[in-house]
């Protein structure tokens, strides 16, 4: 049968897409020269029960212009399924071993993730519910679920304003299990700070299970627990370290911590306190340095040297075989150390200014010799030199404030239970005693003016003994003292 | 508080600032040299409560500049702050309009005095005029 005496209807030829999302039409030009009419496609695509929507229907009905499409032409389309999504979170932050590292830094290698509060830390895509879709027919194409844990925020987490960021709200460890995210606030090391776990560096507080070896870095902004020994480590407490089974410090460890120490025991070893250091059975050759007491009251206090601004709770002081032993009390080391410091500065300064005022004095006094350049100079460094007196002298006087506070804690003393052994020196603000034979407890040592003259006593039982004491110079006062005249 | 400083070295008017801030409660307005100034005067209706002026600038050294101002303000208080230490150029700087004179190189404490002097004697000649 020749195409020519074909219905025109034969023309049209409509393709559907296998995913049913499309519908192809094109026109059989054999057939239909001139075109087919909208209209005449309109039906077909009604016979076929495509869908067309009304709008597009109406406008085939009515518009007259022939179709002529030798080659296919999309007229209809699906709208294709959208998946469920769980959502992802991906994290921005790595651990330090996962960046090149030197053979030298065995001890820097961590694979503990932590973060500071504020830092943004992953990256958060929300879980996206699916929708089914419609193929061209008009019926429904379902959507698919996709396997997984949906992406979720846990504690100690939340969103940025541009609700992608995630920040980290307190300082913590980061955890990502499941696709969820959160921060412990404390870190657990189930056993040994050591090379299994590097150095550490954590903002929140740490519960080492074990102990803490030789060599190795402990740094927290919080509270450091740990359950067996701090070897020779350097350990930084922001708050309190606990030294459950104690402190071996082999003479070159050192603990620090902003409030208390505490321990079973403690040896060899540097520590500094911003309270309190407290033993349970000795301090036994360390240099304590500490703002608050000493406290070891079923145990030891010998040999080394021990600051306590607070003063000393103890059972004894010193041993049996005279090994030097050092207690000062009403003293705070660190002021004194700061303020040793900050004189060196004020002295710098104040060699400063005087070069800075006798290299202009000379020129100040032939003024007329001097071109304009020069006199304006002459104003930057004499305004200069002001300038550093009057910081130095503040700097000065804050510090003798610092000192004049300090005296307030001039009434600290030191209680022994059982006893003072002899050849302990003993150290208050400006006064020292070394005693000379055994003292028995319980007994109160402390400074005491009598007749004007201050002394080193010991009070037991009501009665007091003076302890053959003498000026103990304070090289430090001495020199803020001399500093403040000069102002 | 305003003051103006007039100096064509941004350093010198940084140190007459530092100088004088402790003082409390003073706006500082700067000018690189004389044609700043009078533009930075016409733009401040309010006026200043003292101007500092520096005698050697380009495009209008302070000297001309005291006069300009002078010709339609007799009020305002102005301050030569300059290197010119000869007696002739004070007389000047005096029959021009200036209320005091500080000489460079000054120390802090002479500046501070010479505004505070300057100051006083302008609130009693305002307070003898009322």
């Amino acid at each position: 049968m020749s195409t020519t005496n074909l219905p025109m209807a034969d023309a049209i030829r409509i393709v559907v897409s296998e995913d049913r999302l499309s519908a192809s039409l094109s026109v059989d030009a054999a057939i239909a020269p001139d075109g087919v009419t909208p209209a005449m496609v309109a039906a077909h695509l009604r016979a076929m029960g495509l869908r067309l929507d009304k709008e597009r229907l109406s406008e085939f009905a009515s518009s007259t212009l022939p179709i002529k499409l030798s080659k296919p032409q999309v007229i209809i389309q699906g709208r294709p399924p959208v998946s469920d999504s769980p959502g992802s979170i991906e994290l921005l932050v790595t651990p330090p071993a996962a960046e090149g590292q030197t053979a030298d830094s065995h001890y820097q290698r961590t694979a503990i993730l932590s973060a500071v509060a504020g830092a943004a830390i992953a990256r958060y895509t929300p879980p996206r519910y699916g929708l089914d879709g419609v193929d061209v027919f008009g019926r429904p194409l379902p959507h698919q679920s996709q396997a997984g844990q949906q992406a979720m925020l846990g504690p100690n987490t939340r969103l940025a304003e541009n609700g992608q960021t995630v920040l980290a709200t307190a300082g913590g460890v980061i955890r990502l299990q499941d696709n969820r995210l959160w921060i412990e606030t404390k870190l657990e090391i189930p056993g040994n700070v050591d090379f299994s776990t590097g150095n550490i560096d954590f903002a929140g507080d740490i519960h080492v299970h074990g102990n803490i070896v030789d060599l190795f870095k402990v740094t927290s902004g919080g509270n450091i627990e740990v359950d067996g020994i701090i070897e020779a480590a350097n350990v930084r407490a922001g708050q309190d370290l606990i030294a459950t089974g104690g402190i071996v410090g082999k003479d070159k460890g050192g603990c620090i911590a902003d409030h208390d120490i505490s321990g079973k025991y403690m040896t060899n070893a540097h520590l500094e306190a911003g309270n309190d250091v407290i033993a349970e059975v000795e301090i036994s050759n360390c240099r304590v340095i500490c703002s608050g007491q000493v406290r070891v009251e079923r145990g030891t206090v010998q040999a080394g040297h021990v600051t306590a601004a607070g003063g000393i709770i103890c059972q004894t002081i010193g041993t049996a075989s005279n090994v030097p032993t050092v207690v000062e009390v009403g003293i705070d080391e660190h002021l004194r150390q700061y303020c040793a410091e900050k004189l060196k500065q004020i002295d710098r300064q104040r060699r400063q200014v005087l070069q800075v005022r006798q290299t202009i004095e000379p020129l100040l006094r032939n003024q007329k010799k001097l071109n304009p350049q020069q006199k304006e100079r002459a104003t930057e460094l004499l305004y200069d030199a002001s300038e550093l007196e009057t910081k130095t002298n503040q700097t000065l006087q804050d510090l003798k404030r610092s000192y004049d506070t300090m005296k307030t804690k001039a009434h600290a003393d030191i209680r022994v239970s059982e006893m003072v052994h002899g050849g302990v020196t003993l150290r208050f603000q400006g006064m020292e005693a070394v005693v000379q034979s055994n003292l028995r407890g319980p007994l109160r040592i402390a400074r005491r003016q009598t007749c004007g003259n201050w002394q080193i006593v010991a009070i037991s039982n009501g009665s007091v003994l003076p302890l053959p004491s003498h000026v103990c110079a304070d090289k430090v006062m001495d020199e803020l003292n001399r500093a403040l005249a000069a102002t | 508080m305003k003051f103006l400083l007039v100096d064509d070295s941004r350093t010198m008017r940084n140190i007459q600032k530092k100088i004088l801030e402790p003082m409390g409660g003073v706006e500082f307005s700067e000018a690189g040299d004389g044609l700043e100034a009078l533009t930075a005067i016409a733009s401040n209706p309010s006026g200043f409560d003292l101007i500092f002026v520096d005698w050697n600038m380009p495009n209008m050294d302070g000297i001309t500049l005291v006069r300009k101002i002078r010709e339609t303000d007799k009020r305002t208080p102005l301050v030569m702050v300059t290197t010119e230490a000869e007696k002739l150029r004070v007389i000047d700087a005096i029959k021009a309009g200036v209320n005091n004179y500080v000489i460079k190189p000054f120390t802090p404490q002479v500046l501070t005095e010479k505004t505070q002097q300057t100051l006083a004697k302008a609130r009693g000649a305002v307070a003898a005029a009322a």
